[in-house]
């Protein structure tokens, strides 16, 4: 296992030094505009222009700048997310920062949003696969398709005009004044404001793990190890959920790595309308200003996150399926 | 020349009288103070029963710079300077235009300057006794913070995105900036409250260039370093600003500028991204500010969310302004036509114009006529109407936005036609008279009338507008190429010669300060030419660029001298005359666009702000008059 | 003779389904006495494994039409409520089925595995049943069974699984052992072990087993009796010496004659059945077999033929007189042996 581990390690060095340089290309090439003449507002010289250049670095050949980018890669004091590099184009704040500020909003939301679609869509799942063809059953896949037909955008919308503008039940979009860091994060998840965002996020995949779970388990229970635990006169209960179930949930095990790693790279979309100041918010806003260094520090940081999802999620399937053995 | 002078300064003293009866009746028809019955105030002398409370507003994105004064080109962080942060020589009142909101008056200065004989040297005499914020409320503003702050202005690490080009004009200014002197020779400070400003050429703007947040002073520090408290933050000054206007970043206090620059902590009301803190000033003397209100106790901004819910927000009264969003639609409908909400939404002339520009070296339109024919045959209601209809501006006729000559062409239309949707007959006239068009029928037969090729911004609603154009257009016997193209992308293809476009479908311009140069130069003379920015029409360019350019079409018409004649005049009067007359011209003889809007801005504030006055300046609210004096936490 | 300890009635089971009535079981008898084997022969489709389903209780009572009697120890197991069903299946009447690869859940240790079925019959400690695993797998000669009780099924060869889920079926010292298809998934060398382990466990346990299976040539050494199924009835029924040396039925007739011989010259071909099983939806009229069989006549296609003892419980279900079988066996068939 030790060996898998470092062969993995390394796997994702590269696999970030990629995103990394595929990133990089893009804002090069990218017709869109340069950087610096952004930066420099609508009136101006061709002087502001180039100190605005040479400010940014981008006076330097292309090698070079990937190469300074590349160093801030490094996680040693000094080197990782270095702010002579890492500086914001678009308002003037080093991406560590920034970064570090925005990770316990993100965080929040996807870890609540992960515990609900679980809690909602497992035992939906169960239920349905369990009673196959019940009016619980069709029940359950009609919330699934609707859930997973909705696009988030509007469902957030929806629920915020509902909830909050109509129904005045749940707090408005927003994270107040001083609630910073991790403390203010869940200081602002007690008073109920990541309620919506939540259930925004959650209802899509519940839908998506319900109908995953039902498939699953009932695809599991045509096993032949299921007769046997019948045969063994094991009550049906157990068989569902001792036997049944563990085989039925091992895909969720995957699933749920992939999905948290993607929304710790920032659910955007949620992100925007409940106006969380998260990682997902950041990119939305730094990337059409062509806020290179930031978008390089969010992009690396969700691949990095992602990555990361990929290995414990690999990892824990060792764990959870005997059959795997990694060398 | 001489005669439209006086022809039009006959005209002008019955113009005035009868623009100022119009502008009177449209403030008293739409966006005066807001709220209900509450007091009237009257700027600079705020009323003790409005003052108190929080004002709680939010920002769809942060500022551009961090706060940083020598950085920041962004009107909403103008307002914070003038309103709230930053006291500079001279400032405004925050009100509209028709209050006097264009006028610039002292605010450090003890006094209007006093000007050399030359016109070159402008002497300003400093307020005696007002202190800074704190940490730093035991240091006096003294004339020689002002010289520290010109100094960081011309630093090219810490100008970055700034517009340090409004004060090469100063003496030795560009040497310092090139590293060739150790000091701006053009700003000195003989005695503590004495400021001295020489310039290289007369100019009249002086004042409105040192009401400017770059141009504020900065504060010395314990160590007598060169840029004072600035020293070592280069990059990043917004974080330890130091106030010296109404209200400071909250905490301010905890700044410890003894400290290394590395290992100072900055101050924690700004947090980026997150919010903008702002309380009270303590060293802040109300009695020497006749210009601001500073009623809120608190101000409290949060940064992100989403437009609409943050504007449900204000209808709730959870929230009081948002600062720079844009109402929706149906919003502005409901606003405008319930009773309740009527006096809370606010419609003002931004100071903004929207046009649409002709490149001069590219045929057909180096031929006057086609331009003018274009300008009548152009739709502009149609195109408001695509916008979102008459809340969202007044129609344009000219070019210079009312403030920037005080209303001496509020009626100026020159290609004014029924309803303002074109005329195509005295188009075809006008093409009629053309080159292009061979047999006089109007209708263009020249090859270079087809596909011409036309730069525009693919969001709405310009591809629609455009296809408005495209029709309006084809009687004529042109035909357009357009391209949609991102906002950033389309603005560089307009500025670049190198293009050859032929129309600009999509630019706008608002002003920086309130006077006429911050049009006339930019936009029409040779300054304003490629690399530097925004003359897209290439009035004013030489043989030798056109040719470098590409171009068969070397000749050009050039309106640099008049623009530095009017530069050169003292603000009043005679000033604004002279913008007009520059206005006209171009609208007239030189035709280098068709103009199609004047911006509004439209705002809404809750049911708990009880007053309201418009910045002309910034073309915003005016924060410190927003008063909430029932918002007690 | 002593009390059967199984005692199967005309057992009948119908699966209605969209494509018609399946009718899988159609009228099966039988009985089983303790230390006896019996072989449940026929190919795909006979009905052998849905039989012995029902006889579990495993076939569930919504989706098939059961009917008929299954006489345990005194009750009708079809007729007996589910939590009782459950107390007996597992503990009394336990099965064990013909790939251990999944018949056995890959996730839980073997020693779990026969742990919890012990658990469930039993009020012990968790420590307590999984010794009593570990012991089973003894018997059942798994060498280290301590050690191989900690494993999962997935570390263990063939054979070995197999003898691990006969060490699970047997745990609980059940009275009926019924192994469905207990070697078709293993290597000739391991069948025969398998087979000489249940035997022996049979004894030592004096269990009665059911051997189901498609190979006669499993049958022939380990059973008792054997019943020959075809298309959900019983086709002949005998002792071993009865259906080897003396069938009665053309089925059981052409299943000998197909088995290839090792002594035989090569160039010999096969002698497949002629024909396919039929569709149990759509059951030929009469005698089920008669498409195929060689030796039909009038009757075949019309009446059913039942299940008639031809001499002491040796029985078959053809048309064909006593005296036209036993000419057709000695003449053509047996001499082809």
């Amino acid at each position: 296992m030790g060996r898998y581990l470092i062969r993995r390690a390394l796997f994702m060095v590269l696999v970030i030094m990629i995103v990394s340089f595929l990133t990089f290309l893009i804002f090069v090439k990218l017709p869109a505009g340069d950087p610096a003449r952004r930066a420099v507002g609508r009136t101006t010289t061709p002087e502001q222009i180039e100190n605005a250049r040479v400010a940014f670095g981008l006076d330097k050949p292309l090698y070079v700048q990937y190469w300074r980018f590349l160093k801030g890669f490094i996680p040693y004091p000094g080197l990782w997310l270095t702010e002579d590099v890492y500086y914001s184009y678009g308002n003037f704040v080093p991406v560590k920062e920034e970064l570090a500020r925005r990770i316990p909003i993100t965080g929040i939301l996807a870890i609540g949003a992960a515990v609900i679609w679980l809690s909602l869509g497992i035992p939906i799942g169960i239920l349905s696969g369990v009673r196959r063809r019940s009016v619980a059953d069709r029940a359950a896949m009609i919330f699934a398709i609707i859930g997973v037909s909705m696009p988030i955008f509007w469902l957030a919308q929806l629920l915020l005009y509902a909830f909050w503008f109509k129904l005045e039940l749940l707090p408005s979009s927003g994270i107040p004044i001083g609630y910073n860091g991790w403390g203010g994060a869940l200081r602002a998840a007690a008073e109920g404001r990541f309620i919506l965002p939540w259930v925004s996020l959650a209802l899509v995949s519940a839908a998506f793990y319900a109908r995953m779970v039902r498939g699953n388990l009932i695809e599991t229970m045509n096993e032949d190890y299921i007769r046997t635990a019948r045969a063994k006169g094991l009550s049906e209960r157990r068989v569902i959920y001792k036997h049944g179930l563990r085989g039925a949930l091992t895909p969720v095990v995957t699933m749920l790595g992939l999905d948290v790693g993607l929304l710790l790279g920032g659910a955007f979309i949620t992100e925007t309308v409940f106006g969380l100041p998260g990682i997902g918010q950041l990119a939305v806003q730094s990337i059409p200003t062509n806020d290179f260094p930031m978008v390089m520090g969010v992009t690396i940081l969700g691949a990095f996150i992602i990555a990361v999802a990929n290995l414990v999620v690999d990892v824990a399937y060792a764990f959870v399926d005997p059959r795997v053995r990694y060398t | 020349m001489g005669n439209m002078r006086r022809g039009v300064a006959l005209k002008r003293a019955l113009r005035v009288i009868a623009v100022v009866t119009v502008l009177g009746l449209i403030a008293a028809a739409c966006g005066d103070d807001g709220g209900d019955a509450g007091p009237t105030d009257e700027p600079g002398q705020p009323t003790a029963e409005l003052e108190g409370g929080t004002l709680s507003m939010a920002m769809l994105a942060d500022v551009t710079a961090a706060f940083d004064p020598q950085k920041e080109y962004y009107s909403v962080t103008w307002e914070y300077y003038r309103c709230c942060l930053l006291r500079t020589l001279m400032s405004y009142e925050g009100v509209p235009t028709d209050e006097g909101g264009a006028q610039i008056h002292p605010d450090l200065a003890a006094g209007e300057p006093t000007q050399s004989e030359d016109g070159l040297t402008w002497t300003y005499q400093i307020k005696p006794g007002l202190m800074y914020a704190p940490p730093k409320e035991d240091t006096e503003i003294t004339a020689a913070d002002f010289v520290r702050a010109m100094e960081r202005t011309a630093n090219p690490k810490a100008n970055v995105g700034g517009y340090s080009f409004y004060y090469s004009v100063i003496e030795g200014f560009d040497d310092f900036a090139a590293g060739d002197a150790t000091e701006i020779s053009g700003i000195t400070a003989p005695d503590t409250h004495t400021l001295e400003i020489t310039t290289t050429t007369p100019i009249g703007d002086v004042s409105y260039r040192f009401a400017m947040g770059t141009s504020a002073p900065i504060p010395p520090d314990d160590e007598g370093e060169r840029l004072g408290v600035a020293e070592g933050h280069d990059r990043n000054y917004g974080r330890f600003l130091v106030a010296s206007g109404p209200y400071m970043f909250e905490g301010s206090e905890t700044m410890d500028f003894s400290a290394d620059p590395k290992d100072q902590t900055e101050a924690p009301g700004y947090v980026p991204g997150r919010q903008i803190v702002l309380v009270e000033n303590p060293s802040y003397d109300p009695a020497s500010d006749e210009l601001r209100d500073h009623y809120p106790e608190r101000i409290e901004v949060r940064i992100g969310g989403d437009n609409d819910d943050l504007y449900n927000q204000v209808q709730q009264g959870a929230l009081d302004f948002v600062v720079d969003g844009a109402v929706p639609a149906e919003k502005i409908r409901d606003y405008q036509t319930n009773p309740d909400l009527q006096d809370r939404i606010n419609i003002y002339a931004s100071d903004a114009i929207r046009y649409v520009s002709f490149n001069l070296g590219e045929p057909p339109f180096d031929d006057v006529h086609v331009r003018k024919a274009v300008n009548w045959a152009f739709d502009k209601q149609g195109w408001r109407q695509l916008r979102g209809g008459p809340s969202t501006g007044e129609i344009a006729g000219h070019i210079f936005v009312n403030s920037l000559q005080d209303g001496i062409l509020a009626d100026y239309d020159p290609y004014q036609t029924p309803n303002a949707s074109g005329d195509i007959e005295k188009a075809k006239e006008e093409m009629a008279q053309s080159k292009y068009d061979t047999d006089g029928d109007g209708v263009c037969d020249a090859p270079e009338c087809q596909n011409i090729l036309t730069m525009s911004d693919r969001e709405d609603p310009y591809p629609e507008q455009t296809a408005l154009l495209t029709q309006n257009l084809e009687p004529l016997g042109l035909t357009l190429d357009v391209k949609q193209l991102e906002r950033g992308t389309m603005y560089n293809k307009c500025l670049d010669p190198n293009s050859h476009h032929a129309l600009c479908a999509a630019p706008g311009w608002g002003k920086d300060y309130a006077d006429g140069i911050t049009f006339g130069e930019p936009l029409f003379t040779t300054a304003g030419l490629y690399e530097s920015c925004c003359n897209y029409s290439l009035v004013g360019a030489t043989p030798e660029q056109m040719t470098e350019w590409g171009y068969d079409v070397t000749e050009v018409p050039s309106v640099d001298e008049m623009n530095e004649e009017c530069a050169a005049l003292e603000p009043g009067d005679e000033r604004f005359q002279c913008w007009a007359e520059y206005d006209q011209h171009l609208m007239e003889e030189v035709v280098p666009w068709v103009p199609y809007l004047f911006d509004n801005s439209v705002d809404i504030i809750s049911a708990n702000v009880e007053n309201y006055s418009f910045d002309q300046f910034a073309g915003l609210a005016a924060f410190d008059s927003l008063a909430v004096p029932g918002n007690t936490t | 003779m002593a009390q059967p300890l199984l005692e199967v009635k005309d057992l009948k089971v119908h699966f209605p389904t969209d494509d018609g009535l399946v009718k899988a079981v159609d009228g099966v008898s039988y009985s089983l006495q303790a230390g006896e084997t019996l072989g449940i022969v026929g190919e795909s489709g006979s009905g052998k494994s849905v039989s012995s389903l029902t006889v579990m209780g495993l076939i569930n009572p919504k989706q098939a039409r059961i009917s008929g009697e299954v006489f345990f120890q005194g009750q009708d197991l079809l007729k007996v409520p589910k939590d009782e069903m459950r107390t007996i299946r597992g503990a009394k009447i336990s099965m064990i089925f013909q790939d251990p690869m999944t018949s056995l859940h890959p996730f839980y240790k073997v020693g779990y595995q026969i742990a919890e079925s012990i658990l469930e019959h039993q009020d012990i400690s968790k420590q307590e049943a999984f010794d009593q695993a570990v012991e089973m797998l003894a018997r059942v000669n798994i060498p280290h069974p301590k050690d191989r009780a900690s494993q999962y099924p997935h570390e263990f060869s063939g054979g070995m699984r197999q003898r691990a889920m006969i060490a699970m079926a047997l745990s609980l010292n059940p009275d009926v052992l019924i192994a469905d298809e207990p070697t078709t998934a293993l290597d000739v060398t391991v069948q025969a072990q398998i087979l000489d382990l249940i035997d022996r466990l049979k004894s030592e346990f004096n269990a009665a087993v059911i051997i189901i299976t498609h190979d006669l040539g499993v049958v022939a050494e380990h059973c008792d009796d054997i019943m020959v199924m075809y298309a959900g009835k019983a086709a002949e029924f005998g002792d071993t010496d009865d259906i080897y040396y003396k069938p009665l039925h053309p089925y059981t007739w052409g299943l000998l004659s197909s088995i290839p011989r090792l002594d035989e010259d090569k160039q010999e071909r096969l002698n497949p059945i002629r024909g396919l099983p039929p569709s149990l939806i759509q059951v030929p009229p009469g005698c089920a077999f008669h498409p195929r069989c060689p030796y039909k006549f009038d009757p075949c296609d019309r009446d059913v033929p039942e299940l008639l003892p031809v001499d002491g419980h040796h029985a078959a279900a053809c048309h064909l007189s006593l005296a036209d079988k036993e000419r057709i066996r000695d003449q053509e068939v047996l001499a082809r042996r």
